[in-house]
């Protein structure tokens, strides 16, 4: 099963950049998954075995998940999942293995996410390059772009949490152009998920997509789809396309205007965020979970929505507590982290068995 | 310049400037374009003020955190787990931030 250790590796590799012990207050997911795990792999299972008797190949179902992100992480949820609730470890490891095969239909290279996300061709980039209207921007219309992919970010997070955005946001790249240039694109395909969120039905945009051409950059996309490097990317923009739901931006005014507009939506939506009560918040976290499979789900014929039983159940519960080991390290982060999600290890932390 | 504290660099650069302590929201408003955002971690309703800063401290974070992603979207400089930039640091102050390395520093102008 090396496919295993190679996502466990880069998983634990991002994880262990950050300090649990330093995660500031708040909803800590890992102390209340545990509560539905059982159920939410049930439906997965169901889903399988949906794809199994419609004879739908992994690439049959590349469409209904955003990208790779989202069947990265989902992959080591499972494990996590699994290890909570002692779901049988078959089912497990056929369900893991379906998404594992889904993720690498979807991916062009590196499906496991060393440094990259990728689900163009050389023949995509190559179309693209050649029949979308890039234009040549100076310095103060690259930072007003990141701060447009920032704002998009923001709204991201505050829709679908900390744990499920790659419903809304995927960076893909890096892809390398002629000349020492590079392209990223920030996909954000989701801003009115008026099922969880019933005030953004209607809310325009509901997709954005920002295309930016770099020169002499050197620079990586992680397991999580974070872009890394160490150069001033607003600097080096060379070019830039931006689409406001199919709608090409084509100058200063109409980024600013964008820009400013996503912001003022960052900032209402992660207000009605932080304004959920505990028990909202638990709510709203698992139709978020489900709502992000709702295409799997509805492609295959199934409910997309979580039981009002399995709502029902969570209510009035605290989270589980527990606390991380001291870890002082981020040799002893990766292998905590990775001990943690691995299928094949019973390590796991008994708080938060159920 | 006086060295007032350390911290993980999260995003290159080096910054002058007006630093600025948020604590709560009521900080917001008195936020200038420009200033260096000290907070002790950042989060998605910051993203007007965080639009408008010329760089970011925080207490606490690591270098995958949202200010770190953030920043270095934003091409600012960013420094995490300082642990004390929150009281160490006065709104009004003038400082340095050198995140050139892998470890950053802030220092206080005369």
């Amino acid at each position: 099963m090396e496919w295993i250790d190679q996502i466990l590796d880069n998983f634990s590799s991002v994880i262990s950049q950050s300090d649990p012990a330093g995660w500031s207050g708040g909803f800590n997911y890992y102390g209340f998954w545990p509560y539905y795990s059982k159920e939410f792999l049930d439906r997965l299972w169901q889903a399988y075995e949906k794809a199994e008797e419609k004879k739908l190949a992994p690439a049959d179902l590349t469409r209904c998940f955003l990208g790779p992100l989202f069947l990265r992480q989902e992959i080591i949820d499972i494990f996590f999942f699994a290890k909570s609730c002692n779901y049988d470890k078959e089912k497990t490891l056929k369900i893991a293995t379906w998404f594992k095969d889904i993720l690498v239909a979807k991916c062009t290279d590196d499906p496991y996410g060393v440094n990259s996300v990728k689900i163009l061709t050389h023949d995509d980039v190559a179309y693209l390059m050649k029949m979308f209207p890039f234009r040549h921007v100076e310095i103060n219309e690259a930072r007003e772009a990141a701060k447009l992919i920032h704002a998009c970010e923001a709204l991201s997070w505050s829709y679908y949490f900390d744990w499920n955005y790659w419903q809304c946001f995927e960076a893909y790249g890096p892809y390398k152009l002629p000349h020492n240039h590079t392209l990223l694109l920030r996909a954000f395909t989701d801003f009115a998920p008026g099922e969880v969120w019933p005030h953004a039905v209607n809310f325009e945009p509901s997709t954005v997509y920002v295309y930016t051409i770099y020169k002499d950059v050197d620079v990586k996309l992680d397991f999580w789809s974070h872009v890394n490097t160490k150069d001033n990317l607003p600097a080096k923009m060379t070019k830039l396309l931006v689409l406001e739901h199919g709608k090409i931006i084509d100058n200063h005014e109409q980024l600013i205007a964008l820009r400013k507009k996503m912001e003022v939506a960052a900032v209402m939506q992660g207000k009605r965020f932080q304004q959920l009560t505990f028990e909202e918040l638990k709510q709203k976290e698992i139709q978020t979970k489900y709502y992000t499979y709702k295409d799997l789900f509805n492609t295959l014929e199934l409910d997309w929505q979580p039981t009002q039983e399995l709502l029902n159940k969570v209510k009035g519960k605290p989270l589980l507590e527990f606390k991380f080991p001291a870890m002082e390290t981020i040799e002893e982060r990766k292998t905590f982290w990775r001990r943690l999600a691995d299928p094949r290890d019973n390590y796991f932390l008994q708080e938060l068995k159920q | 310049m006086k060295k007032l504290l350390s911290g993980v660099t999260a995003s290159n650069g080096k910054v002058e400037g007006v630093a600025r302590v948020v604590v709560s929201e009521a900080d917001f408003e008195a936020f200038q374009e420009g200033e260096i955002l000290v907070v002790k971690i950042t989060d998605p309703t910051m993203v007007i003020i965080m639009n408008k800063s010329a760089a970011i401290i925080c207490d606490i974070g690591g270098i995958g955190s949202h200010p770190a992603i953030i920043s270095r979207e934003l091409g600012i400089p960013c420094i995490v787990n300082t642990k004390t930039a929150t009281t160490a640091i006065k709104s009004g102050m003038k400082i340095t931030i050198d995140a050139s390395g892998t470890e950053g520093a802030i220092y206080g102008m005369d």
